[in-house]
């Protein structure tokens, strides 16, 4: 890596074309809260599963969206992917080789790099964008110390940033540019993956487009691998070639953009993309596209996880936990729902039976 | 109805005099939904709390009237606004759980307003809280009623905010922002629902975003803020798809939107200027591409260019031109796919 020259080139192309860049495997996040007493007392249990037993594979070169509402365990996931958050079980591979949960190698943390939501409070006041990515490029032995100086500079203007950006300190920054030096600050290390939450929802709508357009660039142009995490689908839908739906901790559809979108399975993916607001004014009535509210991560129903909220739940969707399975036509295509892809008879997909009382 | 007029805000700062609110009008006529929409520090905000006679102690209103059914609420004393406050204007906050009171029942502060405001005794505003707790869709409104804020989720709690709002009927409600803390299946739901209340029940919202999806939803009439002023104003339909002032065009160009995927999004270049020395002319020329030499000397006014649509640029029908093009390439670009395809086809055919 260090024999490159001191351009942030995409990474070497891997020997097998088809394998994942990245692999996840099982991967489960707890926390475990509050009084054991209080937690008998409620009859919830003490441990927050925020992520529970997610598979993910992510394709090298790809840009890969998590959406899902808050407390869907997205965030945690990613960090746990980062390295950032030590997963209880299962296990990350980057490139076939597995990735410790905790205290990664300085080799191991470089290759997956994070651009965080709040661009006022992810970059170290105290320090000009020059001081960091020198000290940054110093540990981890990017460049030669010679090359530091013009490595650096060839990274501000990667992201659009002028040369006089060297010397100045975050808050002589608006907030679209401080979003930028973090992406520079990402980038310096020549992830193989990167991975931005939620990255555009602190700005203004006219900066969010400058933002949105230099990921994409920098992904055509390098061929980075992205993983991004929204809650906004419309900037998903902008940026990604593949979209995982979460939901209470579990990933229960995956589907290439245009697929889901044309196709949605599970009965909280249609209700998400039916809930969000557009730009055409069709007249549609009061009733929402989700009913209730999302129920709390530390009571997690028994069986589906969306049957509490779900217009087709079905009385088995209380016993049975659905897994997430392929399509039989469309392997890219999977769902988490005993109804999804006209399965278990078809019956409800088409037509909505009435929900459990 | 409320009606805004010619309204001046200006706040000291070390920095010199802001002008945050330079001469806005609006006019929200009974039963409807009007849109404010713009970016952060463009007086979106300061406006709706000039409205609510609530702006901080260092902001002041200079000049301009807010007129509410004739009678204006500029310079009424603090008692005065407090009687207009609640019985006929209410507001709505984007952060529910810091507007609401901790450690008072839910139920109590709902039907706190009827027994201060409406003189109705205890038992009486009780009655009132459940039913405004069942029409704002609270499940189980007499166990909830005695239920903490902290209980209750985002949405819910929204709930209890609108509840607190309809509480003793008011003619206008502002509401700042009162999704955009909320989950996407959430924000759907309270849109739904106060889009029903404004159509039912004849009151009047004012509704201040930045996002102009769910203005779309909401709204019947839109105004765009830049750097505290109206720039454009009219019927939403009509300003999000025919926008004729370069900064709406710009909102809408750089809005991802959902159902239409673009190749790349157009992103409006510079920053906002600052509100202490506005550029002179068209506060927006710094940044437009269409600008001309008389867009830096003449401030242009905001004109009516069709019935129900203003707009206060001099050369409006730029953006006219530029939607002409861009809807042609997109038309062209289909036209071009379909030949494509179509020669495919018949290639395959032979």
């Amino acid at each position: 890596m260090t024999a490159q020259p001191a351009s942030p080139a995409a990474p070497p192309p891997p020997a097998d074309p088809d394998a994942p860049l990245l692999d996840a495997r099982d991967l489960s996040v707890s926390f475990s809260l509050g009084s054991a007493l209080v937690a008998r007392m409620r009859h919830e249990s003490r441990v927050l599963h925020a992520v529970d037993g997610v598979d993910l594979r992510i394709k090298r070169g790809e840009a890969l969206a998590l959406v899902g509402e808050s407390g869907s365990g997205k965030s945690t996931l990613a960090r746990a992917l980062a390295g950032l958050l030590p997963p209880n079980q299962g296990e990350i591979r980057l490139d076939g080789k597995p990735l410790r949960g905790r205290r990664r190698s300085r080799a191991d943390q470089r290759k997956i790099q994070m651009v965080f939501q709040d661009p006022y409070s992810s970059l170290n006041p105290r320090l000009t964008v020059g001081g960091m990515l020198h000290e940054l490029l110093r540990v981890h032995h990017v460049v030669p110390r010679s090359e530091v100086k013009s490595y650096s500079r060839e990274l501000l203007s990667l992201v659009g940033l002028g040369e006089e950006a060297l010397q100045a300190y975050p808050r002589q920054f608006s907030g679209g540019q401080r979003q930028r030096v973090a992406i520079a600050r990402a980038l310096a290390l020549r992830p193989e993956l990167l991975v931005a939450d939620e990255p555009v929802s602190a700005l203004d709508v006219s900066v969010q487009a400058t933002i949105l357009n230099l990921l994409q660039d920098l992904q055509a142009e390098l061929g980075l691998t992205l993983l991004l995490i929204s809650h906004n689908l419309a900037v998903v839908r902008h940026l990604c070639d593949r979209i995982a739906v979460m939901y209470l901790g579990r990933i229960i559809e995956v589907a290439p953009t245009e697929t889901l979108f044309a196709s949605p399975q599970h009965p909280y993916t249609i209700g998400l993309l039916a809930a969000i607001p557009r730009m055409t004014f069709s007249e549609e009535g009061d009733a929402p596209a989700v009913t209730g509210d999302p129920p709390s991560p530390l009571n997690i129903p028994s069986g589906c996880r969306f049957r509490t909220r779900c217009p087709i739940a079905q009385p088995i969707c209380e016993q049975e936990d659905p897994a997430l399975t392929a399509s039989t036509g469309d392997p890219a295509h999977s769902a988490a729902c005993h109804f999804a892809f006209g399965r278990a008879g078809g019956a409800p997909a088409a037509a909505p039976a009435p929900s459990q009382p | 109805m409320l009606q805004v007029s010619d309204l001046h805000v200006r706040i000291g700062s070390r920095r010199g005099v802001v002008r945050a609110v330079d001469g806005v009008s609006l006019e929200v006529p009974q039963g409807e939904a009007v849109g404010l929409v713009g970016e952060s520090g463009s007086g979106k905000s300061m406006t709706l709390k000039a409205v609510l006679g609530v702006l901080p102690p260092e902001a002041k209103v200079i000049s301009g009237e807010v007129l509410l059914d004739g009678r204006n609420l500029v310079g009424l004393s603090h008692a005065e606004l407090n009687k207009v406050r609640g019985t006929k204007l209410a507001m709505i906050f984007q952060e529910p759980m810091s507007a609401l009171n901790p450690v008072m029942r839910v139920g109590r502060q709902i039907a706190e307003g009827p027994q201060v405001h409406l003189g109705m005794n205890r038992a009486k505003a009780t009655e009132r809280a459940l039913d405004l707790m069942r029409r704002v869709g609270i499940p189980d409104p007499e166990r909830r009623f005695r239920a903490f804020p902290h209980e209750f989720s985002g949405g819910m709690r929204q709930r209890v905010m609108i509840a607190m709002a309809l509480s003793c009927e008011p003619e206008v409600i502002l509401c700042d922002e009162p999704t955009t803390a909320l989950d996407v299946t959430i924000q759907d739901q309270i849109l739904r629902l106060l889009a029903k209340l404004c159509r039912e029940s004849g009151v009047s919202l004012v509704f201040v975003t930045h996002d102009l999806p769910v203005v779309a939803q909401v709204c019947q009439r839109l105004a765009v803020m830049y750097a505290g002023q109206v720039v454009e104003q009219g019927v939403v339909r009509e300003v999000l798809t025919e926008p004729r002032h370069p900064y709406t065009l710009g909102l809408v160009r750089s809005a991802p939107d959902v159902d239409q995927v673009r190749s790349s999004l157009v992103a409006i270049p510079g920053s906002p200027p600052s509100l202490v020395t506005p550029p002179a002319g068209c506060r927006f020329h710094p940044r437009c591409k269409f600008a001309e030499e008389d867009c830096l000397v003449t401030e242009p006014p905001l004109r009516l260019i069709s019935p129900g649509h203003a707009t206060a640029c001099l050369h409006h029908e730029r953006c006219a031109e530029s939607l002409r093009a861009e809807r042609a390439e997109i038309a062209a670009a289909k036209d071009g796919a379909a030949h494509t395809e179509t020669a495919h086809a018949e290639e395959a055919e032979r």
